[in-house]
């Protein structure tokens, strides 16, 4: 059975796309077959960690919900340009980056029921193993549906109190819509602070689990989305966390 | 010459009465009664409605003028009067003709003179009164027509108005067949077929419906439900299903995540539950109180896969037929539009393989009606349906053929409205 995975902040900014980019190669890594689709419509980004740039989007996932092709059309097999050893495959469905056909969700919307057909339809027509999902930062309408239909959410935040409060808000719509496995990702974290401190502080304030302690990484910002962390560095300490994130999200 | 008996009045108190006249009407077989003073000439006129006043000149306690003026002003019907004088009273004679006395007798007179004046005055009052009475059923019949013109244009408008909101053309799709027949009523009745494009999902909405009325409001409302409908499904946003979030229960309380996924919105689902929920809110809140409302079956249809999602309103169970015969009716899955606001519509699912028929059509099939009344049936339909014809359209036209043998000279008393849908067999080979 394919694992649904959404990986969500309330905020942006947080490391969302690069949290779900790092979980998709190091899964693909093991040899599993791993979706991705990039729901943040309104703001895509994710294509750029897999290399990829607006001239080699042939479909996008645009243009399925405008009913110009099916989903599996839009997916692309990205798993050589990630590099590195990758046992698995990775199939990225993109977002459109064209400023006209952002506006034109916006302005007209689309029926949400199709990213429910689309990610199962994805996962019979490409059998994937794992789908992950990238979502648009706040709650709407795909955003909540990607979390109900999901075996496991990933909640990526920054020591922040702005994103401490935010967190809460997805984290209690979690619980409603009943996602079975709830994991928050603390990201950017100063390095001087002390990792346990930090994980005894969050899963006191939530009541959840967390799946990570990610540091501030002058490695991570060198890197500056040219690539993907857990390939390019795959014996850093992130990676080695990343590595345990996946794991838990995908059992 | 026999002379019909009619009641005259006598109004004189003076010389008349003594002369011959008196003994000489009487003697014609006239019932005569008298007044001897103004009051009493109307007292009588009132109380015994004679045929013919005479009305003496020269009487001494009567004043013929006043009398006639009094007498025109009365309402109603008033006898006609001769005047009767003396030949000395000639001047009163002529001012009473000016005043408006039909005769006049000059006493003593032959008796058949006399004769012959109260006759003719009786009889031309009759035949005014035929004339006016003539005048006034010639009236009433204009009236009458220009009413009945009245309703056959109200009921040309409302044909027009209802034929008007029926799509001009149906989609086209590769391998799917769509056809309707739609025979309007003798009066205007509020059944509509339609069949539209969804490009945002690729699909196609489905709609048979029947206002529960006739006339030129059922007519109305059909327009403004079929717009609704329509402008409502290709709204694709839905918040509904988030009212778990704010509200206090989970979406799915209880059940497994593959549950809970058959729950969350697909494709078709938001479109079919905003066009029926957001209509249904629409006529219930806003016209509540007018009592209409509409059974309505809308389909959402997958061409590429075949699969059917809809929302059964109240309306007769749509039939999908098979290789043999009906294989399965779609059960309604809500209460008729417009009857409830906040009404819960589930969402039903059916499947259509190739060379499968759906056929969907209004109350006025089962229930047309032959000159003893009697009912098509449903079963006579279903009849139909066996062994069907290779197209949607042989197969409705079967259908039509059917119910108008049936109907043959009586009136048709509702619409009969139909549409089917049918896949092609290329998806086989």
């Amino acid at each position: 059975m394919a694992k649904i995975i959404s990986v969500h902040s309330f905020r942006g900014g947080t490391g969302k796309s690069n949290t779900t980019a790092n979980t998709a190669a190091i899964l693909a890594a093991e040899g599993l077959r791993v979706g991705v689709v990039d729901t943040d419509i309104q703001s895509p980004g994710i294509h750029v960690l897999f290399g990829f740039d607006e001239s080699d989007i042939r479909h996008s996932l645009n243009d399925y919900l405008w009913g110009k092709c099916a989903i599996e059309d839009a997916a692309q097999n990205v798993t050589a340009r990630v590099g590195g050893a990758i046992r698995g495959q990775i199939f990225l469905i993109p977002s459109s980056i064209k400023a006209g056909e952002i506006a034109k969700v916006l302005r007209e919307g689309y029926d949400v029921g199709l990213l429910n057909d689309g990610y199962q339809r994805l996962i019979d027509t490409l059998k994937l193993d794992a789908l992950l999902i990238d979502t648009h930062p706040g709650l709407n309408e795909e955003t909540l549906l990607s979390i109900a239909i999901s075996d496991a959410l990933a909640i990526i935040m920054r020591p922040d109190q702005q994103d401490y409060q935010g967190t809460g808000v997805t984290v209690e719509v979690a619980r409603k819509l009943e996602v079975p496995r709830l994991l928050i990702v603390v990201n950017k974290v100063p390095p001087v602070w002390d990792e346990n401190e930090v994980r005894a502080r969050v899963e006191r304030t939530y009541h959840a689990d967390v799946g990570a302690i990610l540091f501030h990484s002058d490695e991570m910002m060198t890197l500056a989305s040219s690539g993907i962390f857990s390939i390019s560095y795959p014996n850093h300490p992130m990676t080695r966390s990343l590595q345990q994130l996946a794991t838990r999200l995908i059992e | 010459m026999g002379t019909e008996p009619h009641h005259l009045l006598l109004a004189d108190d003076g010389e008349i009465s003594r002369t011959s006249l008196l003994r000489l009407v009487e003697s014609l077989g006239h019932k005569v009664t008298r007044a001897n003073s103004s009051e009493e000439v109307f007292a009588r006129i009132e109380s015994g409605h004679p045929d013919l006043l005479l009305l003496g000149v020269r009487s001494t306690r009567i004043n013929a003028y006043q009398v006639l003026r009094r007498l025109k002003s009365l309402p109603g019907d008033r006898p006609p009067v001769i005047v009767v004088s003396t030949p000395d009273g000639v001047e009163g004679i002529a001012k009473c003709l000016e005043m408006g006395a039909a005769d006049y007798i000059i006493d003593p007179l032959h008796p058949a003179l006399i004769k012959t004046r109260i006759d003719d005055c009786i009889e031309t009052q009759r035949l005014r009164r035929e004339k006016e009475q003539a005048s006034i059923e010639q009236h009433r019949t204009e009236e009458a027509l220009q009413a009945r013109e009245k309703y056959e244009r109200d009921v040309h408008i409302g044909r027009q108005i209802q034929r008007s909101f029926l799509p001009t053309s149906l989609p086209r799709l590769p391998d799917w067949e769509i056809a309707a027949q739609f025979q309007p009523a003798r009066e205007v009745a509020g059944d509509w077929y339609d069949a539209f494009l969804l490009p945002q999902v690729n699909r196609v909405g489905l709609v048979i419906a029947d206002v529960c009325d006739k006339g030129v409001g059922a007519a109305l409302f059909m327009g403004l439900m079929r717009s609704l409908l329509r402008a409502f499904a290709q709204q694709p946003t839905s918040l509904r299903w988030l009212d778990a979030i704010d509200g206090e229960s989970p979406i799915a309380h209880g059940t497994s995540l593959a549950d809970r996924r058959r729950a969350l919105p697909t494709a078709g689902t938001t479109a079919l539950k905003n066009a029926i929920e957001q209509t249904n809110n629409y006529i219930a809140k806003n016209h509540g109180e007018t009592g209409m409302f509409a059974t309505v079956f809308f389909g959402i249809l997958d061409p590429r896969t075949g699969q059917l999602l809809y929302i059964n309103a109240g309306h007769e169970r749509p039939a999908i037929i098979g290789r043999d015969g009906v294989r399965e009716r779609l059960q309604p899955t809500g209460t008729a539009v417009g009857m409830m606001p906040d009404s819960d519509y589930s969402i039903g699912s059916a499947q259509l393989y190739p060379g499968e028929f759906l056929v969907t059509y209004t109350d006025g099939v089962p229930e047309a009606r032959d000159s003893d009344r009697k009912f098509f049936t449903e079963d006579r339909l279903l009849g139909l349906l066996n062994d069907p014809p290779l197209t949607a359209a042989a197969l409705l036209d079967r259908i039509v053929d059917s119910i108008r043998a049936h109907i043959a000279d009586a009136d048709q008393y509702d619409d009969v409205t139909l549409l089917a849908v049918r896949r092609g067999t290329e998806s086989l080979t």
